[in-house]
């Protein structure tokens, strides 16, 4: 065979991967909130963004504590974000509008754990519009994961390809004019409700059997180089556009504080002193009463024994939450 | 950077595109280039190791090669011989001293109740692999068997190839070296064969002993917790790992250095089908074998101290024993080498003991068997006792297996008494298969891993009938090929399995 | 050569030592029985047979076998 035929078969075969690949990638995966988040920032107009942890993701609504800032934030905190990623949607928030501040909501846990890569690893990079920060992330965060779940986003959602029903809601919610319009509305559900600020309310439930099995306890010996590393990268792109920069921990079910006790405390020194160190602003809302401010940190007002707040629990933090930004900006200026 | 990831496939395509359209007298430095661009990306820090091993092998091979042209037979030995020694100490001393520093430590603390600190050692990568390369050269410089190489990159880039350097083959210079030094152009069929050797490597590798892998390490963790039918299943289920992983990871490795026109040394040879332990170690792992054989087990064998010890045993014993009784002895310590190179605890080596016996007794009783097989009346052509020998060498490399996966020998024992004295056959059919659902998806897993043993099964059926796979679906039309491809790719997602740690060759860690 | 193929005989029958060119291409002589050859060769005619001449070119066959002790005698 002459070479330019074998070019041709290998242009094919290329093509062909790519086709039935977009095509897996279509029915398979789901619409994330994700992809609203990312949209949302080229819209404009924020001054303040939430970066972090899932903690975050449910523990804080900008509009309660733009009520207090007189600022315009959105949440961008995700379950499985980690520092990596939080630096990258700092930049890509920064592109679109001119932040004024970013607070980075710290979780020990995260600090102590390598990233899984299930199914949350690349929606984040999927959901970004193309730009010199997308490729800038893509690298980072994707040249060193398995070439599965890079070349083939599909892959960790393949065990749907047994339930039609899913499919079939793929599909329906992909070809809706709400898909269209960057809608939230599909994330609705019984137990929680996803709000245009990107928080997640998550609904009371009376009598809930609640778990801790998410919870990641903090273990200095097994630090990750690489979280350091982007805290460097983001604390530094923040003073390079004289964006200020706060790190807040929020509080976990006093139950759980009881009885991881140590760890927390080890973390709570840890983090503390290398703030300092670094001389960056820094609240672990776990040292701080909270009650004479009518906020009770029970299991009761949480989700889980990992720290996932209830709507209205969360919704009365992040009062509290908005008061100390306010004070640390007139402590700052 | 890891096998798997997305930086490596990016890295070999540039690589691959590269050697073929720059200049073709350049050809092995950009090899060189991108092999040590690799190495660094992945063991930075201990790249002095193997720069050490590089300049050693390098020097002493060249003088030694000078001084046979210029001095007379007897003196050139001489010298040669302590400038090897010289090399030999150096390079599996750095080798013994990082891999098994911390083992002596822990066994001093052990005997002498001892309080010593473990040294914070990392082992180079692939360390085991290019040290045992570059010495079997050495020894063949020595041997007068190669010519020693004058050009310093050249001999780097033979010890640091990147393809193999991670978990080898063990390559040998008068093989390898020649290929890595002259140039290729582009063979289309070649580099067919082996993208399909590449993908049937990760077939073997994602779907074969990643889906497997939680099973067998549940079981092995848990000793304690399952009956018998569950230890045949996890050591079954770690003959199925361990070749898929291994055998997979060499297939991945062949293949990109065939895309370089370069063909490595065959690791396996459907090891399963073997028929005594000794054709076991033939078809598993060939190049340690053959390594272990031409620079351990000849040279002891014939070692003036050994031939000493046989013309004594001659003559005291029989001529018999005074000619089989140090091959033994000189068996039993390859294997035990072989052992301790799988890792630095006692289970290792009495997983090599083991095999060193086995062999050394079939060794002694040969004939005997010829004895027993004539009173028996057993063909030795026959099928039957084809297949009987394939079971018994199965079932006796199975055993084996106990030592080099469970934890401890202590296990192990335990393990293999759990077997026989503790079986449960109900368990088949009660529903305890599914372990309480601790592991995800584990029926899934069973159908894969039964149905991928089959795939590879039928394949190593039809090349042991010396059907060769590749060859033959070379004579296909291209688009019916073009289809299969096409089907292994989308098959590696769809029912493949990441691993829990990442990217990880378990050979990769010797 | 008559000795040197009774030696073989003798280790290992089940061979055609007068017109086998591929002993040790074809796996019919294992390490085990080389050495034993090696063994056997040394007593029979007073030669030393050093690691270097183990290569499969001299154990192919019993002519190269034969040579190599020739060689090795003179």
């Amino acid at each position: 065979m002459r070479n330019s035929k074998k070019y041709i078969w290998i242009g094919l075969f290329l093509a062909l991967t790519i086709c039935i690949n977009l095509l897996l990638n279509y029915v398979l995966l789901p619409y994330s909130y994700v992809r609203c988040d990312t949209h949302h920032l080229t819209e404009g107009g924020y001054q303040d963004i939430y970066v972090g942890t899932s903690h975050g993701f449910a523990g804080i609504d900008p509009l309660q504590t733009d009520a207090i800032t007189g600022r315009k934030s959105t949440n961008l905190c995700l379950g499985g974000e980690y520092l990596c990623d939080s630096y990258f949607l700092t930049k890509e928030a920064h592109r679109h509008n001119p932040l004024k501040r970013v607070i980075y909501v710290l979780d020990p846990g995260y600090w102590v754990t390598e990233p899984s890569q299930d199914s949350s690893y690349n929606t984040l990079c999927q959901s970004l519009p193309w730009s010199k920060v997308k490729l800038e992330y893509t690298a980072a965060k994707m040249l060193k994961a398995d070439f599965r779940t890079t070349l083939f986003p599909w892959y960790n959602y393949r065990k749907d390809l047994l339930k039609p029903d899913v499919i079939q809601h793929n599909l329906t919610t992909k070809q809706s004019q709400e898909y269209k319009d960057y809608s939230i509305k599909p994330f609705d559900s019984t137990g929680q409700t996803y709000t245009e600020q990107g928080f997640m309310n998550i609904h009371r439930v009376e009598n809930a059997q609640k778990t801790e099995q998410n919870l990641k306890l903090w273990n200095e010996a097994d630090l990750i180089p690489k979280e350091f590393k982007y805290f460097n990268k983001l604390k530094s792109y923040c003073a390079q556009n004289q964006i200020d920069f706060v790190v807040v921990t929020l509080p976990v079910p006093k139950e759980t504080l009881g009885k991881y006790q140590e760890q927390f405390d080890a973390a709570h020194n840890y983090f503390t002193q290398m703030m300092q160190a670094q001389n960056v602003t820094y609240c672990d809302f776990n040292y701080v009463d909270l009650s004479s401010q009518g906020f009770e940190a029970t299991v009761s007002n949480y989700n889980d024994y990992d720290g996932h707040m209830y709507g209205n629990t969360a919704q009365k933090f992040s009062q509290i939450l908005g008061e100390y930004l306010n004070a640390q900006d007139l402590a700052m200026s | 950077m890891s096998l798997t990831s997305l930086m490596f496939i990016i890295f070999v395509l540039t690589a691959v595109i590269g050697y073929y359209c720059i200049p073709k007298r350049y050809q092995w430095l950009w090899l060189l280039f991108f092999s040590y661009i690799y190495y660094l990306s992945t063991g930075a820090r201990t790249v002095y190791y193997l720069l050490i091993t590089t300049a050693s092998t390098y020097l002493v091979g060249y003088f030694m090669s000078r001084i046979q042209k210029d001095k007379d037979d007897r003196a050139a030995r001489r010298v040669n011989r302590r400038l090897l020694v010289l090399a030999l100490l150096l390079n599996f001393g750095m080798l013994a001293y990082l891999k098994y520093t911390n083992f002596l430590i822990a066994n001093l603390n052990d005997l002498l109740h001892a309080q010593l600190n473990f040294k914070d050692l990392l082992l180079p990568l692939g360390i085991s692999f290019y040290t045992f390369q570059s010495m079997g050269y050495l020894l063949d410089v020595y041997w007068k068997k190669c010519e020693a190489e004058t050009t310093p990159l050249r001999l780097a880039l033979f010890v640091s190839f990147f393809p193999q350097i991670l978990q080898g083959p063990i390559g040998r210079f008068s093989r390898l070296g020649k290929q890595l030094f002259t140039s290729h152009t582009v063979d289309w069929e070649q580099m067919e064969r082996s993208f399909l050797l590449i993908l049937y490597g990760f077939f073997k590798k994602m779907i074969l002993a990643d889906t497997v892998a939680p099973i067998v390490d549940h079981i092995f963790g848990n000793p304690t917790q399952f009956s018998g039918v569950f230890m045949i299943i996890g050591v079954l289920g770690y003959s199925a790992q361990l070749y898929g992983d291994f055998s997979g990871g060499m297939d991945v490795v062949q293949g990109i250095s065939g895309l370089f026109g370069i063909t490595l040394d065959d690791n396996f040879k459907r090891p399963f089908f073997a028929i005594s332990i000794t054709d076991f170690w033939h078809r598993w792992h060939i190049t340690l074998g053959t390594w272990m054989k031409d620079y351990v087990f000849y040279p002891i064998s014939l070692s003036k101290w050994m031939s000493r010890f046989s013309k004594y045993l001659k003559t005291h014993l029989s001529k018999k024993l005074g000619r089989t009784i140090p091959i033994c002895i000189a068996n039993i310590l390859v294997f035990l080498i072989v052992g301790v190179w799988h890792g630095a605890a006692w289970k290792y080596i009495i997983y090599g003991l083991y095999n060193g016996v086995i062999i050394g007794i079939s060794g002694l009783l040969t004939n005997c068997y010829r004895d027993w097989k004539k009173a028996l009346h057993i063909q030795d052509k026959s099928h039957g006792w084809h297949i009987f020998q394939i079971l018994r060498t199965f079932l006796l490399v199975n055993i084996s297996w106990f030592f080099d996966r469970a934890d401890t020998v202590k296990d192990a024992l335990f393990m293999m008494k759990n077997t026989i004295l503790n079986f449960h056959i109900s368990v088949l059919w009660d529903g305890s298969l599914l372990m309480d659902n601790t592991i995800l998806h584990i029926q899934y897993r069973y159908i894969i891993v039964i149905a991928a043993c089959l795939v590879v099964f039928i394949i190593s059926l039809l090349q042991e009938k010396k059907i060769t796979f590749a060859q033959s679906i070379y004579t296909w039309k291209p688009a019916v090929r073009f289809v299969l491809y096409l089907v292994i790719l989308f098959v590696i997602p769809l029912l493949g399995q990441t691993p829990m740690a990442e990217g990880g060759f378990i050979y990769a860690q010797f | 050569m008559e000795k040197l193929l009774e030696i073989l005989e003798d280790i290992q029958p089940e061979a055609d030592y007068e017109n086998c060119t591929t002993l040790i291409d074809d796996g019919i002589l294992d390490s085990f029985a080389i050495l034993s050859i090696v063994s056997e060769l040394e007593d029979a005619f007073g030669v030393s047979i050093t690691p270097a001449e183990i290569i499969p070119e001299n154990f192919n066959s019993a002519q190269a076998l034969w040579n190599m002790v020739e060689r090795l005698q003179a």
